[in-house]
């Protein structure tokens, strides 16, 4: 790679495009260093500067995930039902979008764009359209499904995220590779299994983690189909800012930053590694 | 998958005339694999079709009557409004993350740094994942009354001035910018490293200046992926919810909002309804648009 | 020959694409008897690879039957047929190390643990991919010849009846090629499998094979041992597309039994053998370079020539030579043949027509 004889990517130019790049970015990403900084006010409010720096909100979060406090209860409870919906949703979009997207990749058939398509349709569905009809489903057919519900919806918005790492990965994949499996005696679904399953893992993961957060971080399905016994930390986080405006809340909420960012880093060495 | 190979084995015992028999074969073992995916898409259009149902029924007897009278409403002027304004806030916020996007792709494509540019992928995918609700709070700690930028200004000039950003148009207008920059960046992204560098040289060498070469090789050529992009962040926040919700302080509804009112405090149903069908018309209508302005548009 | 029982059977085998428009293989029937090397040797497309798809079952046939051993498989797939193949990528599995590759075939068979490890050692051995240095490694840390022996020693030590050979060694250069050709053979007559060897590369399959199957347009025109293929093909096609060949059209073809013809070229009068079958197109007489003889003196019975280009080439001469109607003939000799004295580069030639064929065209 000779980058020195390439045109614009040396000299004034490409130090403009960069300096407008990193101060685009460190626009996109003030809110969120906001949050980071201001859980470390020494002082009650919302003021700025802070008045000091101390761990004081986070001692009161610690306290409140450790011990039963009556003032903001159930953070705890919370957390765990947040965290145990984006495992199993992405369980289900591990489970639904694996084979999916093989069948996408490899198979030739009539009807392929469409059903692509298709799967890719609830990136662009309005979410809020997706919580109000399956609380309406929900409600009209009296199932308790406990978080079963918020849990399908999040899989059906995280499907395409799922699907569109694993294609990557799959399209990567020879078929020869499994023909060879097979001419050494591997049925299909075992040179499925034994091939494309691990040459596609880091895509599967990636794809995995990515669901998890979506999860994790979704607010408007979670908004609609939450019940007073599965309460997800975002609503949680939602009812706390409409009662009492705490800097705890921006304690809890880094907690939640440093859990997405840690699985965004995650999945970026994933892909590092792949390439 | 084990009884895709069961299936394989029967269509082979048959006697193998043509190359029917082999789609037969794989059609089966197709339908098993798309079957956990279908269930799911296939609530998706359930919900759909309840909405719809519901769009025509009459408010307390939504399930069994039938009834135009939500549509009638909608022709209201309030309405229609609300709608023309959502559409509006939509397209601005998408016409300024484009322009937001494009050195961020550009950028991303140019730097010979592979660290640079999987750095920059993080931080842009961040606003979008990071709960909105968390950033939300983060905006209040800047735009707020006591916040960063307020207290910046005083330094500067000297004297208290609440400059509000926050809970109006603007503030709801930066959220929509700001949590949709990936679905711009990455299709942009694409198209403008599927540039080759010895066009711009060529360009170059006939005596093009870098503002020409823009606005002759670059911009034409990475066209579809602009559009792409574009299309994508305008769909996307024609369907605006959280960041209008929470900032934009009750003072901007779109759309959704609308929904959410409806279906919840007001309980009118059909209404809420009938609201849902044209959002998700106007959602995936835009989206179709992607076939007209950039008709190899699939980049993200 | 005639009592030994074929290991692998073609019967009128076909294959078609696009519901029948397109025929990629069209009743090709072929024996491969045990311990035999055939080679499929054909021009891209010909239906070659296709054909040894189906036997290895990744492909099934329109109509016909495959037998091993007597045994039709068209209803068994792949994996439990226990034909071998080698791919022409070779198909090294990049996330299993160099063991774990070989290791595969074994394991699918639930080969016990202890016994796959003895047996990958010695096919490792076999294949001159020492353990002790390769095995650990994996395909993206070895040369192109070493995963060539990765490949051909995971398909072998699963014990195949028959191994099939795509054009393994079509990315290989020359030198590495007839190396591993002559090494391949090797190891084939100590483990005494049959194989068929799919290629369009007629030197490696000469060198390889005790029979060849020469393949065109799905259908396969010659079967024989690549001496008799040579020296007498079944039609210009075959003879052209093995080796160099001159074509020289007769003014006149008389028949004189005994399975040889009286053909007039030229000036000269040559008995060629040759069957001479009516209605069967324009005949034409083929001989090779090797059997056209020059001389700078003039010969009885011979014609005059003129030398219009000169090469040397794998410790031979080969010669254009120009006859007088306009048509060029090719002669090659290892004998150097002084031009200086000659007016206008002229030569008399002459044919060996015992080694020449009447062809039909």
């Amino acid at each position: 790679m000779n980058e020195i004889t390439h045109i614009g990517r040396q000299g004034l130019e490409a130090a403009i495009v960069k300096g407008i790049t990193l101060v685009l970015i460190l626009l996109l990403l003030a809110p969120i260093v906001m949050v980071v900084l201001m859980s470390f006010t020494a002082g009650a409010t919302l003021q700025f500067p802070p008045p000091g720096l101390s761990l004081r909100w986070y001692d009161e979060v610690w306290s409140l995930l450790a011990g039963p406090s009556a003032t903001i209860a159930r953070l705890a409870e919370s957390l765990a039902v947040s965290l145990q919906i984006a495992a199993a949703t992405s369980v289900v979009c591990v489970l639904a979008g694996v084979p999916a997207s093989y069948a996408l990749v490899r198979a030739r058939f009539p009807g392929r764009g469409f059903v692509e398509e298709m799967l890719g349709l609830p990136v662009v569905f309005p979410t809020v359209v997706l919580g109000v009809a399956l609380l309406m489903l929900v409600s009209q057919s009296g199932l308790d499904l406990g978080m079963g519900q918020i849990v399908i919806a999040h899989a059906i918005i995280g499907l395409p995220f799922m699907m569109r790492n694993c294609m990557a990965a799959m399209r990567g994949i020879d078929p020869v590779l499994q023909e060879a499996a097979k001419t050494l005696g591997a049925s299909s679904l075992r040179a499925f299994v034994e091939i494309v399953l691990p040459l596609a893992r880091e895509g599967i993961v990636s794809g995995a983690l990515l669901v998890f957060i979506i999860s994790f971080n979704e607010f408007t399905l979670s908004y609609f189909l939450y019940t007073i016994d599965v309460f997800p930390l975002s609503i949680w986080l939602f009812q706390q800012s409409n009662t009492s405006f705490s800097p705890a809340i921006f304690a809890v909420s880094t907690l939640t930053i440093v859990i997405t960012v840690a699985v965004i880093l995650a999945v970026d060495l994933l892909a590092g590694r792949k390439r | 998958m084990s009884v895709h190979a069961a299936m394989a084995r029967i269509g082979r015992s048959s006697a193998p005339t043509s190359g029917t028999v082999g789609s037969r074969r794989t059609g089966w073992g197709l339908a098993l694999l798309l079957t956990p995916a279908g269930l799911l898409i296939g609530l998706l259009a359930a919900c759909s079709l309840v909405i719809l149902r519901l769009s025509f029924g009459t408010q307390s007897a939504e399930w069994v009557s039938w009834s135009l009278g939500a549509y009638a409403t909608l022709l209201d002027p309030y309405y229609v409004l609300i709608i023309v304004d959502t559409v509006w806030l939509a397209l601005l916020s998408a016409v300024i993350t484009t322009i937001v996007a494009f050195p961020i792709a550009l950028y991303m494509t140019r730097t010979p740094s592979a660290f640079m540019r999987r750095m920059v992928l993080v931080c842009i995918m961040l606003p979008m994942v990071v709960s909105l609700l968390v950033q939300s709070f983060g905006w209040m700690a800047i735009l707020g009354p006591d916040g960063l930028l307020n207290r910046a200004v005083a330094l500067a000039t000297g004297q208290e001035r609440i400059i509000s950003l926050l809970f109006n148009r603007t503030g709801v207008l930066l959220g929509l910018v700001q949590t949709t920059i990936p679905l711009a960046v990455l299709p942009m992204a694409a198209a403008l490293g599927s540039i080759p560098i010895a066009l711009e040289e060529a360009a170059s060498v006939l005596g093009a200046s870098r503002l020409s070469v823009y606005r002759t090789i670059i911009l034409p050529l990475a066209w579809p992926g602009i559009a792409a992009g574009a299309v994508l962040v305008f769909g996307f926040n024609t369907g605006a919810f959280v960041v209008p919700l929470l900032l934009g302080g009750l003072k901007v509804t779109t759309i959704a909002v609308l929904i959410r009112n409806e279906m919840g405090p007001l309980l009118n149903w059909p209404l809420g309804a009938a609201l849902s069908a044209v959002l998700v018309v106007l959602a995936l209508g835009i989206q179709a648009l992607n076939r007209l302005v950039a008709p190899h548009g699939r980049h993200a | 020959m005639s009592e030994s029982v074929p290991i692998l059977q073609l019967i009128d085998v076909s294959r078609s694409f696009a519901r029948g428009v397109v025929r990629a293989v069209d009743h090709v029937s072929l024996e491969v008897f045990p311990g035999e090397v055939v080679s499929l040797l054909g021009p891209s497309g010909c239906g070659k690879t296709t054909t040894m798809r189906m036997i290895a079952g990744l492909d099934h046939p329109s109509a016909g039957d495959i037998r091993v051993q007597g045994r039709s498989v068209v209803d068994i797939p792949p994996h439990r047929r226990n034909i071998g193949l080698v791919f022409q990528s070779l198909a090294a599995f990049p996330h299993m190390n160099v063991r774990e590759n070989v290791a595969f075939g074994l394991r699918m068979q639930r080969v016990p643990q202890r016994a796959i490890g003895e047996r990958v050692d010695k096919m490792l051995d076999l294949v001159q991919l020492p353990p002790a240095e390769f095995a650990g490694r994996y395909p993206r840390e070895l040369s192109g010849g070493q995963l060539q022996r990765v490949a051909l020693a995971r398909t072998l030590v699963t014990e195949p009846k028959v191994v099939l050979f795509d054009e393994p060694m079509a990315a290989l250069d020359r030198r590495l090629r007839d190396y591993m050709a002559i090494e391949l053979r090797n190891i084939q007559k100590r483990l005494g499998f049959a194989a068929i060897y799919v290629t369009h590369d007629q030197e490696t399959a000469s060198a390889m094979s005790d029979r060849l199957a020469i393949m065109r347009a799905g259908r396969i025109v010659q079967v024989g041992s690549p001496v008799v293929v040579y020296r007498s093909p079944a039609s210009k096609f075959v003879a052209d597309f093995l080796g160099d060949a001159n074509f020289l059209v007769p003014q006149s073809v008389d028949s004189c039994g005994d399975e040889h013809n009286l053909v007039r070229v030229l000036d000269m009068v040559l008995k060629v053998p040759g069957e001479r079958r009516d209605g069967r197109g324009q005949p034409i007489v083929m001989c090779r370079p090797e059997h056209v003889a020059l001389s700078v003196r003039p010969i009885e019975g011979g014609i005059c020539g003129a030398v219009v280009a000169s090469q040397f080439k794998s410790g031979a001469h080969r010669w254009q030579v120009e006859l007088p109607d306009g048509q060029q003939i090719v002669a090659q000799s290892t004998h150097d043949l002084d031009f200086g004295a000659l007016p206008d580069r002229n030569v008399w030639l002459t044919i060996h027509a015992e080694h020449a064929r009447l062809l039909q065209q």
